[in-house]
């Protein structure tokens, strides 16, 4: 004890450190790690609170500090309340089922005998021995200086050219360096632009679905890694082979936000777009689309799809906030307090029942509308909304098959934006003509979607092949302006 | 809280030593190595259950078992290879025990740790075993060869001029991101540290830690070397970024020595330094890994990459940058050395581990995903 100095001396703190006041203006995380080292020591005394208090001080400081690390015992089910355990326990209880069932898929494959047939590569030739030392310079040089020359023999000398050797020393330091060098060269190749396609879609086919998933997976796993250290080529090539191996919405999704990180917006959009067609109602493929647009200063079509995404999730508050924001930018837009009657093609089967449904459907809303409103207004409206409906399905039937997932962008190409504008603008005259025909669809908007379905079914003369579908975003708010938007 | 946090799941007492655990790859099962009294080695596998597990296999081997990994097979078959004290490397089917698929004596003493690649990934190089052994050699073996490695890295005996063989404690695969790269790092009592190109078949870095390397894991197998986690006696870690590699320092470390101690009062680390038995990276986020320490603890480590990876030299050449480490939690597991661990490849958070009394715990840790 009395040999080695206390801390304080080691530390040159001076005694009078160890105090409330002081501790409390000290700005030094270092003096306050010394601090705290000194009172837990117990060589100046006991002094718990203060220790506590000089903790405290050092955890607002420097919250990472090593000697703040501390140690938990380990907690058991016992020291859960019966709720938390039950909010720990489900999910580790659906994953063992989960795995049960796919375990026992596994093993039945394995039964059957059926070994994968993914190439492998050939067994390396014959058995290489490896010596455990690496290949250093400095050995060669020891080797020359066992056959040093003496310094009795003249003669040697007279052919040692000092200069020479110097060199030579120099060459082989220069070679192990170029090497290295070589090889760094060759490691941050390989990082940034990956490898051969690995994923045969031949080899593919004799995995099963659970094996397919598991290397989809794998893939994610590494991409993830690589998004998480701003790798984000890398990302990108990763989730494009675990795609390739099982599109998912996940994926997709993953890959998107990667290309949007590289300031690659268009790509980004197309992701977007891929995995919407997988899940409609995706609200981080939305938001991030709507992002992208917004990038990519396409302020109308983002705020369409912000509004997309609060009629799917009212309370976004990104969302919310960004419509604000563009509502302020641009203040012509129109406002999202209303009811949207979106109309889904679903796999229509021709064009011309499609353009009839269509006609059936626009009507079906005039009859509705009634026979106060001003005819003029509306036919116009409604050869709007034929005309760009048209050239839609024009485009679509030429694609030989009509896909529900999202025709809107098309459309937006199409028809100019200031028709879109004037078709959705909040019309005075249509506003009020139309108060009529919002109460009649507000009260039908009480029932649930499906019962108006059922009722526009009914008010048109033939069953309408599209799925009408009614989203709501505010009950109370929606009766005071309509607004129609055909997609 | 959003911190991270283990909780114990179930806790099973056995009645033999533990020497190594490890899931069951896309099941909730995982497997126990190892050695019963009588000195005969022994296999159980068990199955998670609600808060119970269900003992489902049990095989005994003639010699203690050291140590197992599922790598070389593929999903559907799941064989196991595993590695005695006698040195000799099995590879079992668990469905039919008795007979090996692959048997050899691959060493003259123990198979200190072996690890296994090749059998699930593509493209990612041909299935091999590598075992590291008390009797010096690190061999690399391929289940379609037998009898003979296809490399051997043994040193030469003193006698004969060589650096003379040393205790191998610890051997690792990486690099493998394409059929013909890949990579086997050894931990050897002295604190040798030794890198090897399989692909140029030498070694290519070595360096010397202060006390024996018990635990040596790259983050990855599969991809480009990124990091390389090295753990030793007295509480040392390391973290070595492999992305660029300087002719003269090497690779860029960050050391963590700490990071066995045990417990002082309160729960605060200060007290005696302990072993760090292994390092094993979380499978679904490779910058965070778990160290098992000799005081019966198991502490959550994250690395954070610097903002720049590599540094241009004045004389034109490069440099890494090492990164931190911030300990994101540490519990204490047992009263004994936790000394395997292994994080199920299916779901995240979820482990097992086994300790020298006995008893094997699965663990759930709740909160990576915010990582």
């Amino acid at each position: 004890m009395s040999s080695s100095r206390s801390l304080l001396e080691k530390y040159d703190i001076p005694v009078s450190y160890l105090d409330y006041g002081y501790i409390n203006e000290c700005n030094n995380p270092k003096t306050l790690e010394k601090i705290v080292a000194i009172l837990r020591s117990g060589q100046e005394g006991y002094f718990p609170d203060l220790t506590r208090h000089a903790e405290e001080k050092l955890k607002s400081l420097k919250p990472r500090s090593k000697i703040l690390r501390t140690e938990d015992p380990l907690l058991t089910r016992h020291a859960l309340s019966s709720a938390e355990w039950k909010e720990f326990n489900e999910p580790v209880m659906d994953w063992i089922n989960d795995m049960r069932k796919k375990d026992r898929v596994l093993l039945r494959e394995a039964e059957k005998g059926v070994e994968m047939t993914l190439k492998t590569p050939p067994i390396r030739e014959g058995s290489k021995k490896i010596e455990p030392a690496v290949e250093k310079p400095e050995n060669k040089i020891n080797q020359t200086k066992t056959d040093r020359i003496r310094s009795t023999e003249y003669a040697k000398w007279d052919k040692y050219d000092a200069d020479t050797e110097e060199l030579k020393i120099d060459l082989e330091e220069e070679r192990v360096r170029e090497e290295i060098e070589r090889k760094n060269r060759r490691n941050l190749e390989k990082t940034a632009h990956c490898k051969q396609d690995p994923v045969d879609s031949t080899e593919l086919c004799t995995l099963t679905d659970i094996e397919k998933e598991k290397l989809a997976l794998q893939h994610k796993e590494r991409g993830n890694d690589y998004f998480r250290a701003k790798e984000y080529k890398e990302a990108i090539w990763e989730y494009t082979q675990g795609i390739k191996i099982i599109p998912s919405v996940n994926g997709y999704n993953n890959r998107a936000l990667a290309f949007m990180k590289l300031n690659d917006y268009q790509k980004c959009i197309e992701d977007c777009d891929k995995c919407l067609e997988l899940d409609s109602r995706n609200i981080k493929a939305l938001l991030r689309k709507a992002q992208a647009l917004l990038n990519l200063d396409k302020r109308r079509d983002a705020y369409d799809v912000y509004v997309q995404i609060i009629l799917f999730e009212p309370g976004n508050i990104t969302a919310n906030n960004q419509i604000k924001d563009l509502q302020k930018q641009l203040p012509d837009l129109p406002p999202i307090s209303a009811t949207r009657i979106r109309i889904i093609e679903e796999d229509s089967s021709s064009g011309a029942q499609q353009d009839q449904s269509n006609k059936n459907a626009g009507n079906s809303f005039a009859l509705g509308e009634g026979s106060s409103i001003d005819g003029q207004n509306i036919d116009r409206a409604n050869s709007l909304k034929k005309e760009s409906k048209g050239s839609s399905t024009g485009k679509d039937m030429n694609r030989g098959e009509t896909k529900s997932a999202n025709p809107k962008q098309e459309i937006k190409a199409q028809c100019p934006e200031q028709d879109l504008a004037k078709l959705i603008m909040p019309n005075k005259v249509v506003k009020s003509k139309l108060k009529a025909a919002v109460e009649k669809l507000g009260s039908m908007q009480k029932q649930s979607k499906v019962e108006f379905q059922k009722a526009a079914k009914k008010k048109s003369d033939k069953p309408p092949e599209m799925q009408i579908q009614l989203e709501k975003m505010d009950r109370d708010n929606c009766k005071n302006k309509v607004l129609i938007e055909e997609i | 809280m959003d911190k991270p946090r283990i909780f114990a799941h179930i806790e099973k007492s056995l009645n033999y030593t533990i020497f190594d655990v490890k899931w069951v790859p896309c099941s909730a099962k995982f497997v126990v190595i190892g050695s019963k009294p009588n000195g005969t080695g022994i296999i159980q596998m068990y199955e998670l259950n609600g808060t119970e597990v269900d003992l489902i296999k049990e095989i005994e081997k003639k010699n203690s078992l050291k140590c197992g990994s599922f790598g070389v097979s593929s999903l559907r078959s799941r064989h196991l290879a595993v590695g005695d004290f006698a040195g000799r490397l099995q590879i079992l089917d668990l469905e039919r025990p008795e007979i090996p698929i692959y048997n050899v004596e691959a060493h003259t003493a123990i198979v200190n740790s072996l690890d296994a690649i090749g059998g699930t990934q593509l493209n990612c190089g041909a299935p091999e075993v590598v075992t590291g052994s008390r009797d010096g050699a690190v061999k690399v073996w391929d289940p379609r060869q037998n009898g003979a490695p296809v490399v051997d890295i043994s040193a030469k005996p003193v006698e004969e001029g060589g650096s003379g063989a040393r205790d191998c404690w610890t051997v690792g695969f990486g690099n493998s991101h394409n059929n013909e790269e890949r990579c086997v790092v050894a931990g050897y009592d002295n604190g040798d540290l030794k890198l090897f190109d399989l692909r140029q078949l030498k070694a290519i870095w070595e360096t010397t830690e202060k006390n024996g390397i018990c635990g040596v894991e790259f983050d990855r197998r599969d991809i480009p070397m990124n990091k390389l986690a090295v753990s030793t006696l007295e509480g040392g870690l390391h973290v070595y970024d492999m992305r660029t590699q300087h002719p003269i320092k090497g690779f860029a470390c960050v050391t963590e020595k700490n990071a066995g101690r045990s417990l002082g009062t309160n729960g605060v680390i200060t007290g005696p330094k302990a072993t760090v038995w292994c390092v094993k990276h979380l499978p679904q986020n490779r910058d965070i890994f778990a160290s098992c320490g000799g005081t019966g603890s198991v502490r959550l480590w994250q690395y954070e990459y610097p903002a720049k990876r590599t540094k241009d030299l004045e004389d034109g050449g490069r440099i890494g940058v090492p990164g931190t480490l911030n300990m994101l939690h540490a519990v204490t597991m047992s009263g004994q050395p936790v000394h395997c661990l292994d994080w199920s490849p299916d779901k995240m958070g979820l482990g097992v581990c086994g300790s020298f009394d006995q008893t094997v715990r699965v663990f759930v840790t709740t909160k990576l995903n915010l990582y």
